[in-house]
């Protein structure tokens, strides 16, 4: 055997070595992919809103919709385990639920999109709840989330402030919270992980407590 | 011959005993990230690898080429990260491949002994790309930075002109426009073969 010929075989066991290469470790569990993100309007005074209001269904966002168009639902399954635990957690951070049309500080909004690189879902979502005209938008006021896109597997809660509406017809969102993940596994597994990461998105929110 | 420890040095074979002028290296390198690259992972590296090439231009100098691969990684577990008016809860898995290349200047000591140490100096670049998962996201950044690496090692002197080398090598990037300079500290063991 030449040097050369050992020095190239030295050369490949010590790149082999190395084995899995750039990445040597990635997630494998279904709970390692879940995100939960938040963002809070820093203009808004949050400790003067007291009551909310929120539907008791979730919009599903399957794109945009065509003016007068309903939107689809999530299965009760999981839709009503969302409002539940999003309830829970305003009703224990000291907030009243009060109905849509009963004057709410905030509006609480949550969707779900299984659809690949949603950027923004219309407002013509809300039209069948939202006791207002059509042909809203929404703004964010003093901020602009970091997440300003999901992809495939997230639940959307916005909150909004009704009594904002902008010059321009468009409604302040004050806070956003993005659970994100795999939507894989059985039913109790996922609504284990809706739960838990509902919990975080107002664990990591102080500015929600009352 | 494997008696004892016979010069070697990356830099040199005994000219009596090798008329060996260039000398091709093979390293395993163990490595610390320091500055940034350790406020991004404080884990040391047990993936890398070394290639390196010198050409002797007397007994006591070399010139040559350095390659090297460096794999950082650590798993943050799931945890808040606040800046500001946002959050984000989840678990993190950071890496940082850093690729080096440099061309290599040494001196060595002790010229025609078994055991040589020696101390190089290494002007080049680094490829560093960090990458952060977090979720189903992932953010990237790659730059090229200047590199400065300085060396210092001991061969010891095998049979035929090859030897085995234990260095410790400082690689030093400089900040690039979007990303602070990446370095860490490298202790490696290799096998040196004459050409």
């Amino acid at each position: 055997m030449t040097l050369h010929r050992r020095s190239l075989i030295g050369t490949l066991a010590t790149v082999a070595l190395l084995g899995t290469g750039c990445y040597p470790e990635q997630p494998t569990d279904i709970t390692s992919f879940d995100l939960v993100f938040t963002a809070s309007s820093p203009s808004f005074d949050f400790a003067n809103a007291l009551t909310y209001a929120i539907p008791d269904s979730v919009v599903l966002v399957t794109g945009n919709l065509t003016e007068g168009e309903l939107p689809e639902m999530v299965d009760p399954l999981y839709g009503d385990q969302i409002i539940d635990r999003i309830r829970r957690n305003m009703d224990s951070r000291g907030w009243s639920e009060v109905n849509a049309a009963d004057s709410p500080d905030v509006i609480f909004l949550p969707a779900v999109s299984k659809t690949e690189n949603v950027t923004v879902y219309n407002w013509g979502y809300w039209g069948w709840y939202y006791p207002y005209a059509p042909g809203w938008g929404w703004y964010y006021p003093g901020y602009v989330p970091s997440y300003s896109s999901y992809t495939s597997g997230s639940l959307i809660m916005l909150m909004n402030v009704p009594a904002d509406v902008s010059a321009s017809n468009n409604v302040p969102i004050v806070w956003v919270g993005l659970v994100n993940g795999l939507l894989e596994g059985t039913s109790s597994t996922l609504l284990d992980r809706i739960e838990s990461t509902i919990d975080e998105a107002f664990e990591q929110s102080p500015v929600l407590k009352r | 011959m494997l008696r004892y420890f016979l010069p070697l040095a990356l830099l040199v074979a005994v000219p009596s005993l090798s008329k060996a002028q260039n000398l091709t290296i093979v390293e395993y390198s163990v490595a610390i990230p320091v500055g940034d690259l350790n406020s991004f992972i404080d884990e040391p590296s047990f993936r890398g690898v070394n290639l390196g090439y010198r050409h002797m231009i007397d007994g006591t100098r070399a010139v040559g080429i350095d390659m090297g691969w460096q794999t950082f990684f650590e798993k943050k577990d799931r945890a808040t990260y606040t800046v500001d008016n946002e959050a984000i809860t989840g678990e993190q898995y950071r890496y940082t491949n850093a690729f080096t290349a440099s061309v290599q200047l040494d001196h060595i000591f002790r010229e025609g002994e078994d055991i040589r140490p020696y101390i190089g100096i290494g002007l080049g670049t680094i490829y560093a790309r960090r990458t952060l998962d977090m979720g189903l996201y992932s953010l990237e950044k790659d730059p090229w930075q200047f590199l400065l690496q300085p060396e210092a090692g001991v061969s010891f002197y095998l049979a035929n002109g090859n030897a085995l080398l234990l260095s410790a090598n400082y690689y030093a990037g400089f900040k690039s426009k979007d990303l602070a300079g990446q370095s860490y500290v490298a202790i490696s063991i290799g096998y040196a073969f004459e050409n």
